[in-house]
């Protein structure tokens, strides 16, 4: 009868011993899983960091905080021509007009014959509030002439000048 | 098997002994003479048993059979229907063995030894634990065990008395040939002594008789007989054979002079084979009920370990896993806490701003100009132009220079279209010469744009 007790008692801890390692196996790789998940999750968050750093650095300092006040956006075209139409007989050949997420107004500009040290300067000129695109650059024996587009970021939702063409540039 | 019993159940008491087995053969632990309803209490705690049981009424029949028949089956319905025959209705347990035979003979003489299973049972039931009983036989055949031990002639004989009975048995290559119990009646020493002489004498001249081939080299005796001097000399002068005394003390201690003769039937019991042996087939299902038990037994106590091991194996693992999960997730935590997550707003803005730097920077009239200054810092262009609109890029460049000799001109030009050559743009160049040759005058512009086609000579007279 002891004996019997003890062959029962022993293959009742066995089948539990079983159960208990096949519920240790499941759970094991259920926690396996979820580390696998985490540990890509702190790889996208460091790459987060790393691009936020880069953010940081390089680019949210670059962008104007008037890109969301309309007016300033146009302002800021209009103060960069006349600081410097005077020096490179700065002209606008297309007024302010709007692209995709930017303003823009298209200059024309022209530099004396003997101006080298102006062009110089004039390529390396900066809009501070955006970004100028060379559009044509021509020097021959007359001088150097050649037109500028104006690029102004601006925040979509306000309400933006919708001049046209060159209908509306003053000339 | 280390400790053991050895026990010869007699009509009236039994006879108990306790035995250590060792190295050098065996050892008495304890011996006791006792009244069989005290058994139990002897048996008590104790495993494996050897028994062997008197028996008054024992089957003991001879049978012959056509030696071709070799089948066991055969042989045994053929000696059950023979005991029937003599009127044995009740159950036995038996076992056969043949007998020795002249080589001319058709027939094989079997020896019939059987006991009542019914009467037998109940000497066996003394026995609390019928499985631990390792080997249960008649009392002759215990003799003959122990008889196997001590004597090593081929042929002998092996006498026991233990009070008026008298054991008588023949052995011819270790196996037993003839046997026989009898009971003399005296009523004085005397009278015994010279019954007891008679008896066993007649019974030597019997079997001498019906085994004329054998010869017996040595009477060995064992019991009372052993320690009188003037019955075995009686013996030996009516039979002419060799008397020898069972001595078991060389390789069962214990014992001291001439005590082992009170318990030569125990003694026997564990050396009895198992063709002498009568174990109903119900104690040998016990046996193997109490086998298998104790073989599931082990087995599943080593699979209860196994099972334990594992589960402690894969808990060890889950632990891991879950430490590493705690490790893992204040890491992801402290980031997460750490790691400032900007609006969409703000990352919309930075987005546009980088495409717009992407689409606005992209081009400038220095790169082109730049990539050209080996050539203009060999001649500056009297005109140069530079486009772009619409996603096109061109830069157009003249040269154009005067020479006062062909060499001059010849040098130049290899200087200025291989420095030309040397330009590193992916974008297309191509030249259109208009050298005027006559007048030395050097006149080449160059056409740079942004399309992938190869560099080609586009019109006019290259000499290199």
């Amino acid at each position: 009868m002891k004996n019997i007790i003890i062959i029962t008692f022993s293959l009742l801890l066995f089948v539990l011993t079983i159960a208990l390692m096949n519920w240790f196996e499941e759970e094991e790789a259920k926690v396996k899983a979820i580390n696998v998940l985490n540990n890509k999750n702190i790889q996208k968050l460091q790459k987060i960091a790393q691009i936020n750093l880069w953010l940081d650095h390089d680019i949210i300092p670059a962008i104007s905080d008037d890109q969301n006040d309309s007016l300033m956006t146009d302002k800021n075209m209009i103060y960069f021509f006349d600081d410097n139409k005077d020096k490179y007989n700065l002209l606008v050949d297309k007024y302010i007009y709007k692209d995709d997420f930017a303003k823009n107004i298209d200059l024309s500009y022209s530099i004396s014959k003997g101006g080298r040290d102006k062009l110089k300067d004039f390529i390396k000129i900066e809009y501070d509030d955006g970004f100028l695109q060379f559009r044509e650059l021509k020097i021959d024996v007359n001088g150097i002439v050649g037109k500028i587009q104006v690029v102004q970021p601006h925040s979509e939702e306000n309400n933006l000048s919708q001049h046209n063409g060159e209908d509306d540039v003053p000339q | 098997m280390s400790k053991f019993c050895a026990i010869n159940i007699q009509n009236n008491h039994v006879v108990f002994l306790y035995m250590e087995k060792k190295a050098q053969g065996y050892s008495l632990l304890e011996c006791n003479t006792i009244d069989k309803s005290e058994l139990s209490k002897y048996t008590k705690n104790k495993k494996i048993f050897f028994l062997s049981i008197e028996q008054d009424e024992v089957v003991d029949e001879k049978i012959s059979i056509e030696s071709v028949i070799k089948n066991d089956s055969v042989i045994r319905s053929m000696i059950l229907r023979k005991l029937r025959e003599s009127n044995l209705n009740e159950q036995i347990l038996f076992n056969y063995y043949s007998l020795p035979q002249n080589q001319n003979d058709e027939k094989i003489t079997y020896q019939i030894d059987g006991v009542y299973e019914e009467r037998y049972l109940n000497s066996l039931k003394l026995i609390d634990d019928l499985s631990e009983i390792e080997s249960a036989t008649t009392n002759k055949f215990s003799l003959l065990g122990i008889s196997n031990e001590c004597i090593k002639e081929e042929n002998y004989f092996s006498i026991h008395t233990q009070a008026n009975k008298i054991t008588t048995i023949a052995v011819h290559k270790n196996a037993l040939i003839f046997s026989r119990v009898n009971t003399i009646i005296a009523n004085d020493a005397r009278t015994r002594e010279t019954n007891l002489v008679e008896e066993i004498t007649q019974t030597i001249a019997y079997v001498q008789q019906n085994f004329r081939d054998i010869n017996f080299s040595v009477i060995a005796l064992s019991g009372s007989l052993a320690i009188d001097d003037i019955i075995v000399e009686h013996i030996y002068m009516m039979s002419q054979i060799g008397i020898s005394v069972l001595y078991p003390n060389t390789f069962i201690k214990g014992f001291e002079g001439e005590e082992a003769h009170q318990y030569i039937f125990s003694l026997g019991s564990w050396y009895v084979p198992k063709k002498f042996q009568f174990l109903p087939t119900s104690i040998l299902g016990l046996k193997q009920y109490a086998l298998s038990l104790k073989t599931l037994l082990v087995a599943s106590i080593v699979l209860a370990f196994i099972g334990s091991y594992l589960a402690y194996d894969k808990f060890d693992l889950y632990s891991d896993s879950l430490q590493e999960y705690e490790i893992v997730k204040n890491r992801l935590d402290t980031l997460a806490r750490k790691t400032d997550t900007y609006s969409n707003e703000k990352l919309n803005q930075s987005l546009r701003y980088i495409q717009m730097s992407e689409k606005y920077l992209e081009h400038h009239p220095l790169d082109i100009i730049l990539a050209i200054k080996p050539l203009i810092e060999l001649e500056k262009p009297q005109e140069l132009q530079w486009n772009y609109s619409e996603n096109n890029l061109k830069l157009t460049a003249a040269f154009k220079r005067p020479f006062n000799s062909l060499l001059e001109l010849y040098e130049f030009e290899k200087l200025f279209f291989d420095k030309f050559e040397d330009i590193n743009i992916t974008f297309t160049k191509k030249y259109l010469v208009k050298t005027d040759y006559k007048k030395m005058d050097f006149d080449t512009t160059i056409t740079i744009e942004n399309s992938l086609e190869k560099a080609t000579a586009v019109a006019g007279r290259r000499r290199r």
